[in-house]
């Protein structure tokens, strides 16, 4: 950056030819100019400080060069925390390198057992929703079964702002040191994005339009109506309980939020009329499934692994009551998501009684679901759980 | 659809089984292109039980199965159903809408999808779009009687 001169004025940029006189005149340019160039990072053993490693020669499995191979290859375990510094893990760093404080350092704070695998996988399965729709066999829909249809979608588009709003501001907090975590959600966040871009094509190829927004896009500034209701206030984003450390954003989100909009797409499958519709449908499941599968999993290591675990599980219950309450109201009794899907369901606004039998089937597959998965990762909520077993209606 | 024709492979059978895999392999491309896949799922065709491994990129392996090898999840249903379902896939050439793997067992009247554990039933989410294709391969592969 441009050294400032001060005047008696002000500071004051220096011209392009001021700055490059002064820059050819700092030591290393000097020295560089004697023929005499400093090789530190050239000259350093591996392993002393400077250098990281030498000699290191991962192998591509079939199914090309993973991670998985790099780590077998690296043969060091992953620490339980991370160093104070940018570097990237294993390697080594300048003399003068600053220190770096990460507000996430524990592997416990970030862990899972599959994670390097799931990233992997979500790479291997993207998809890109311009070409790998086959768009052009998108076919008419009755106007109720349309209109419904894009409620829906409208609706799921807000969903997905939502998580993406929700995870990217996550990615400068973890330590480069966990390198598969900050890889993890910035993949997602371009599984998100990618959601939002199908469904909103979706929305308009065929005759259709955007639908009503719900309160959902307010659970970023506030926890919402609903949440107001039952005491717990408006508040901030980040003051936000459900968002206010990694554990909780990731139990939210990919835990209660993902399952249900698993759950969603399952049933976005199901009620599909078209081959289109089906498709798409069934490859937002595939990405929603891979960050379900991280949050169940990092429950697991954060139930295992955290310093003190009976406090964290305490922690991870009351965490869990109002994400459950939270969720229940914007996600599964708006009558906008209930009737657009019992619409759908019924195969007509005719016939929205038998969709809406339909509707809360979906619920309850996606209330045992929730309970199985966590139950897994340790956290029996069975008598717990505020997702009532039956649906209000 | 069920048929006399000479290349016919009784259904169910592990050679039935046997020659999807054989059809997603001349099909690679496509299965590349859908990603890797990571899944061991039973088949249950009434009594009958098959065990289809998936790994990298398609199906590694077909076997009988009596429910005691680990699998990640199942899916089964009534012979009757399944044949119905791969006819559906063999006159349009894929499954039609009410016909896919999902809507199936997400309705539960005559498909049902189980496993021992969430994770492991997660993973015919994750992996869909492949277990789709695979079985949309029936539409190359005639029935015969069992």
């Amino acid at each position: 950056m441009a050294s400032p001169i001060r005047t008696s004025e002000k500071i004051r940029i220096p011209t392009p030819e001021e700055f490059a006189t002064a820059v050819a005149s700092r030591p290393y340019p000097t020295q560089l100019r004697k023929g005499d160039a400093d090789l530190t990072w050239f000259n350093a053993k591996p392993g002393d400080g400077v250098w990281g490693s030498w000699g290191v020669k991962a192998t591509p499995s079939r199914r090309g060069l993973t991670l998985m191979d790099c780590e077998a290859a690296e043969g060091t375990p992953v620490a339980e925390v991370g160093p104070a510094s940018v570097a990237p893990r294993g390697a080594g760093s300048e003399p003068s390198l600053l220190p770096r404080e990460w507000d996430i350092n524990d592997k416990w704070d970030v862990w899972a057992e599959n994670l390097t695998s799931l990233y992997e996988e979500g790479c291997s399965r993207q998809w890109c929703a311009t070409q790998d729709i086959d768009w052009h066999k998108l076919e008419m829909l009755p106007p109720d079964l349309e209109r419904a249809l894009c409620q829906y979608n409208t609706f799921l588009t807000m969903g997905e702002y939502l998580a993406t709003d929700v995870l990217a501001p996550w990615l400068p907090q973890f330590n480069t040191y966990f390198h598969e975590i900050k890889l993890f959600i910035a993949a997602q966040a371009n599984d998100e994005a990618r959601h939002t871009e199908v469904f909103r094509k979706r929305i308009l190829a065929n005759g259709g339009g955007l639908g009503m927004t719900i309160n959902l896009g307010n659970a970023l500034v506030g926890m919402g109506d609903a949440a107001q209701s039952q005491g717990l206030g408006k508040v901030k984003f980040h003051e936000n309980p459900l968002f206010s450390t990694w554990n909780h954003v990731s139990y939210a989100i990919h835990v209660v939020f993902e399952g249900a909009i698993l759950s969603m797409f399952r049933f976005g499958e199901f009620l599909g009329k078209t081959d289109v519709d089906k498709q798409i449908f069934r490859m937002v499941m595939q990405d929603e499934a891979r960050h379900v599968a991280y949050g169940s999993m990092h429950l697991k290591y954060l139930i295992e692994h955290a310093p003190d675990r009976e406090a964290k599980i305490k922690e991870i219950h009351a965490l869990a009551t109002q994400a459950e309450m939270f969720f229940l109201e914007l996600f599964f009794l708006h009558p906008a998501t209930v009737e657009s899907c019992a619409v759908l369901a019924g195969n007509g606004v005719d016939n929205i009684g038998e969709g809406l039998e339909i509707y809360k089937s979906l619920y309850r597959k996606m209330r045992a679901e929730y309970l199985s998965r966590i139950g897994r990762a340790g956290l029996d909520r069975s008598e717990l759980c505020m997702f009532p077993a039956e649906l209000p209606f | 659809m069920t048929t006399d024709r000479a290349d016919a492979i009784s259904f169910p059978s592990t050679p039935w089984f046997r020659a999807l895999a054989d059809a997603a392999s001349a099909d690679e491309p496509r299965y590349r292109r859908l990603g890797v896949v990571e899944i061991t799922l039973g088949v249950n065709v009434g009594e009958q039980g098959y065990r289809i491994t998936f790994e990298d990129f398609g199906c590694t392996r077909v076997e009988d199965w009596d429910g005691s090898a680990p699998v990640d999840c199942s899916v089964s249903a009534d012979p009757s159903d399944w044949r119905e379902l791969i006819e559906h896939i063999q006159k349009r050439g894929s499954a039609d809408p009410e016909h896919t793997l999902n809507s199936l067992v997400l309705a539960g009247d005559r498909f049902a999808l189980t496993g021992d554990e969430q994770l492991g039933i997660d993973r015919f989410y994750r992996f869909n779009a492949s277990l789709q294709a695979f079985f949309e391969e029936a539409h190359s592969v005639p029935m015969g009687q069992a």
